[in-house]
């Protein structure tokens, strides 16, 4: 149904699913979940999985479609939460139906409440991607990517605590060479060793000189010089240039010759003036030339790396999207409250502990993996669960279980699942039938309300005709109610049959035969 | 053409069923078992659903008709059921031309209405000066459970061409704007219509003018003097059509049609009241327009104040071939009109028409007013703030208005989204 609708520009939020119909669905679906896990005696699992999916889905909001730094990293923050929630929540309808605290040997535990589990999470979940117009395939899976970013550093902080790379050899070895490089110790009788160090020093001079020069070149002194000064300053900035080039190529002249003069066998340092040789040798091994080159490198690629992160930051064309500075930040902060935070964890966790088994299993854990390991793996865990959570509805969609209205879909969806969990949990038959309505009557004002945000959408007039169908599908619905308890009705004046599996085959071949004709119309 | 089909939107009812008959034999739950007949209903109700009939009539009303450029023209369509079942979701889309911007509401609705009930929807539309063609609606009908579908596109009687033509709307009053411009009276008694005093009668004065009754009641003659008028010329300068080629946004009206449709309707009331009027303006040339004008060297336009009907019909016709030139896209300009100083008359009032988007605007107001002539600039005002390079020209076109009216103009900016006139008669 497509038509001009005149010029001017439509703003996108005009062709979401109109709010009304959206808002009486998503009522619908909390109040029909958290209805059903109240009888079922699940209502807490269930306002957690509720709360859950609801984070979930602000998750999805935050990280998947803003650009805005500080709402990647507030998501990145809450999607930690959102995953370890999301356990939480399976171990909560795991510890409702065990003592606490949990002692083995465990009996079989009942499916209800796991199924209330999800279906709060699939209510929350939906109900806020409904309301935001949230896309799936597309938002959920970007999250599920940023999220994977945002685990980058406390994984490598895993690695670096198990591998240990400071106290390595390799490090040691790194460490000796640079403090020969800064404070070179000067032979007995090294006449010949001083050319080879003064080769060293001349190339940490290039070095330092080529450093500068770049960074000299990239400062925005100029650019942030008042008008007046301008020409002044690039004057002293080309001045400065200037000299460290005519430094570098002094130091590549120097460099050429007494590399030819190490390498010759014809030129002999003994030949030299014994003043000359004494110099060199002072000036090859003095520190201070070779710390001052260092420092100069370090304060040259500090300002390089200064200059350009500022510029990048600043830059139009730069966005989150091409750098995943907000999702590394949001790791690294999540990394630096493990490292504060990990021993006072253990400490707090081993003062918990009530029983001696549970102390001992506590320390032997925090001696093999180690309590910094622990904790971000904690964090990390909670993240991948948040992350594959994200993948999961976005595969869901991508198999076609899900189409263009997918919030409503998930929250009819979630109704669906906490009808199922009343059925299994014998809660009365008319009270599942009604849940299983009010998940089809969610699905109906969904779908209605997604053609009606595409077809005419919220700018458009059209209150009236969504009352209608709000109380037109609630009479379908109460209408589908009374052929269910007709149903019951007449099962219920059926003979008893012999066996269940003959209960099953008698009832089933009716309701299949039914769905093959309906479903090949 | 009208076009049936079933939605299918309780198809996913068959996989709750399957799901409920198959999760209720695992756990042989018979509560699972009957609730599969909640989405079998479902699927019956899809299976009995018929496409329903189109039973509407539609009718289109658009006011004002014909409508000024710029100005807010409401349409408003109407829908009677005048079959004998109720029609629970009737989504409209009105065939609006692909040219003409929605300023406000939507031409998209969906409605619900009754046997022999009409319901209605409106929405505004900018027009600029043309004819617009608007295409009969699409209608999509659906019954009450959604799940068939019938759409057509019915015709539309009442209006189905929006007009838009310069001469439309009202014309200012001379108290705003205009007050000081034109012919205006003076406190001096003379010649005139107007009664303003009696003098002492002088031999040789008309003897209409005397006051008979006055004579009758006192013996003495006296001469009625009647208040006199300043009888000065107005031109109207149309300058920066160039520079107001940019609109409030796609499809909107330029700054140039505006100028051209505010400058016609100043015209048209100096005229009404009896003032000579001319026409200046550097956007065409002579032979751009279809009527022969006098024209300055350059062979742009310049037609001397008149009150007479070849001026008007001048005046018209260079009009048209502005309104021409704008739709032509950009043109190149010069900022400072040609010798416009020295063939102004020297008692002219001048109405300055501009969208004041440059800085030519200010110099050539302050040349204008540093010769003691009343100047009145009618400026429509197509900035807002929708993104930084809009707000920095609404900042620069303000900063611009205060210099003209710091160098004695009186400004007229007009919002356009309101009329013209209100602008007018605020304006001192």
């Amino acid at each position: 149904m497509t038509n001009s609708s005149g010029g001017g520009e439509i703003p996108a939020t005009n062709w979401q699913p109109t709010l009304p119909t959206t808002a009486t669905a998503a009522i619908a679906a909390i109040v029909g979940t958290l209805g059903l896990a109240t009888l079922t005696s699940d209502v807490l699992v269930a306002l957690l999985g509720t709360v859950t999916g609801i984070a979930l889905a602000v998750t999805v909001a935050a990280v998947g479609t803003d650009d805005s730094r500080l709402t990647v990293a507030a998501g990145g923050l809450l999607a930690t939460i959102t995953g370890l929630g999301l356990l939480g929540s399976f171990a909560a309808a795991a510890i409702v139906q065990v003592a606490w605290p949990p002692t083995p040997p465990f009996g079989t535990l009942a499916v209800a409440p796991f199924l209330i589990v999800g279906a709060g999470l699939t209510t929350g979940f939906g109900v806020v991607t409904a309301l935001r117009d949230l896309s799936p395939t597309r938002d959920a899976g970007y999250t599920a990517l940023r999220l994977l970013s945002v685990g980058f550093v406390p994984v490598v902080a895993i690695a670096v605590d198990r591998w240990q790379p400071l106290n390595s050899a390799g490090a040691e070895l790194i460490a000796a060479r640079f403090d020969q490089l800064i404070r070179p110790v000067q032979p007995m009788s090294g006449v010949a060793a001083a050319l080879p160090k003064f080769v060293e020093l001349v190339a940490l001079c290039f070095a330092t000189a080529a450093v500068l020069y770049v960074a000299v070149g990239r400062l925005p002194i100029v650019e942030l010089t008042r008008e007046s000064n301008r020409q002044s300053a690039t004057y002293v900035r080309d001045s400065i240039r200037q000299g460290l080039r005519m430094v570098m190529a002094v130091a590549i002249v120097t460099e050429f010759c007494a590399v030819i003069v190490v390498s010759s066998s014809v030129i002999s340092l003994d030949e030299f003036p014994a003043d000359v040789v004494g110099g060199l040798l002072a000036v090859s091994y003095a520190p201070f030339p070779r710390q001052l080159f260092v420092v100069g490198i370090a304060i040259g690629i500090a300002s390089l790396l200064v200059v350009r992160l500022v510029r990048m930051l600043a830059s139009r064309q730069f966005r989150p999207t091409y750098l995943p500075i907000a999702p590394l930040a949001v790791g690294s902060l999540l990394t630096a409250v493990a490292v504060v935070g990990h021993e006072p964890a253990a400490a707090a966790m081993l003062e918990q502990s009530t029983s001696d088994t549970a102390q001992r299993m506590l320390r032997d854990l925090f001696a093999t993996v180690g309590s910094f390991a622990l904790l971000t793996g904690g964090i990390l865990l909670g993240l991948a669960t948040a992350a594959c959570a994200a993948v999961g509805v976005s595969l869901v969609h991508a198999v076609g279980l899900l189409g263009r209205d997918s919030g409503t879909q998930l929250a009819g969806s979630g109704v669906f699942l906490a009808a199922i969990a009343a059925g299994i949990s014998n809660v009365s038959i008319p009270v599942v039938i009604i849940g299983v309505a009010t998940s089809l009557y969610v699905l109906d004002l969904g779908e209605f309300a997604t053609t009606l945000g595409q077809e005419v959408g919220r700018a458009g007039t059209s209150r009236r005709a969504e009352i209608v169908h709000g109380a037109g599908g609630a009479v379908l619905a109460v209408g589908t109610v009374g052929l269910g308890i007709g149903t019951l009705a007449i099962v219920n004046r059926l003979p008893q049959l012999p066996a269940p599996p003959t209960a099953v085959a008698v009832v089933a071949a009716p309701v299949g035969t039914l769905l093959l004709f309906l479903a090949t119309r | 053409m009208t076009a049936t089909s079933l939605t299918g939107r309780f198809d996913g009812a068959t996989l709750a069923a399957v799901i409920l008959v198959t999760i209720g034999t695992v756990f042989g739950e018979p509560a699972l078992f009957v609730g599969a007949a909640v989405p079998l209903g479902y699927l019956l109700v899809g299976w009995i659903a018929t496409p329903p009939a189109v039973d509407v009539s539609i009718d289109r009303d658009i006011d004002p008709a014909p409508a000024a450029p710029g100005e807010r023209t409401t349409v408003t369509l109407r829908l009677k059921n005048v079959g004998d079942a109720t029609l629970t979701d009737v989504r409209i889309i009105d065939g609006v031309p692909t040219e003409l911007p929605v300023d406000a509401g939507s031409p998209r609705a969906c409605l619900s209405i009754r046997p022999g009930e009409t319901a209605s929807f409106a929405y505004d539309v900018v027009p600029s000066q043309g004819a617009y063609e608007f295409t009969p609606p699409i209608v999509r009908v659906r019954p009450l459970s959604s799940a068939a579908v019938t759409t057509t596109r019915p015709s539309v009687t009442g209006t189905t061409t929006l007009i838009c033509q310069r001469n439309a709307g009202d014309v200012p009053q001379l108290q705003g704007a205009l007050q000081r411009v034109g012919t205006q009276p003076v406190d001096r008694g003379g010649e005139g219509i107007e009664f303003h005093s009696t003098r002492e009668y002088h031999p040789g004065d008309d003897v209409r003018r005397v006051d008979w009754r006055g004579f009758a009641k006192t013996g003495n003659l006296a001469t009625i003097q009647f208040t006199e008028t300043s009888a000065t010329e107005t031109v109207v300068l149309v300058h920066g059509i160039g520079t107001g080629q940019v609109s409030r946004g796609p499809g909107y009206p330029t700054a140039s049609e505006l100028m051209i449709y505010a400058a016609d309707r100043v015209v048209t009331r100096l005229f009404a009241t009896g003032n000579e009027v001319g026409l200046r303006t550097g956007s065409i040339t002579a032979a751009d327009i279809a009527v022969p004008v006098p024209t300055n060297t350059d062979d742009q336009p310049w037609i001397p104040p008149g009150a007479d009907e070849a001026t008007r019909r001048q005046i018209d016709a260079t009009f048209d071939s502005l309104v021409a030139a704008t739709r032509d896209g950009d043109r190149n300009v010069p900022t400072h009109p040609c010798g416009l100083h020295e063939r102004l008359p020297p008692n002219a009032d001048i109405v300055l028409v501009t969208p004041a988007l440059d800085e030519s605007t200010g110099e050539l107001v302050e040349t204008l007013c540093a010769t003691d002539r009343h100047v009145v600039v009618v400026t429509p005002d197509i900035t807002n703030l929708d993104t930084i390079g809009k707000t920095v020209t609404r900042i620069e076109r303000r900063l611009t208005l205060a210099r003209l009216r710091a160098a004695g103009a009186t400004v007229c900016d007009w919002d356009t989204r309101f009329p013209l006139t209100r602008a007018m008669e605020a304006a001192t």
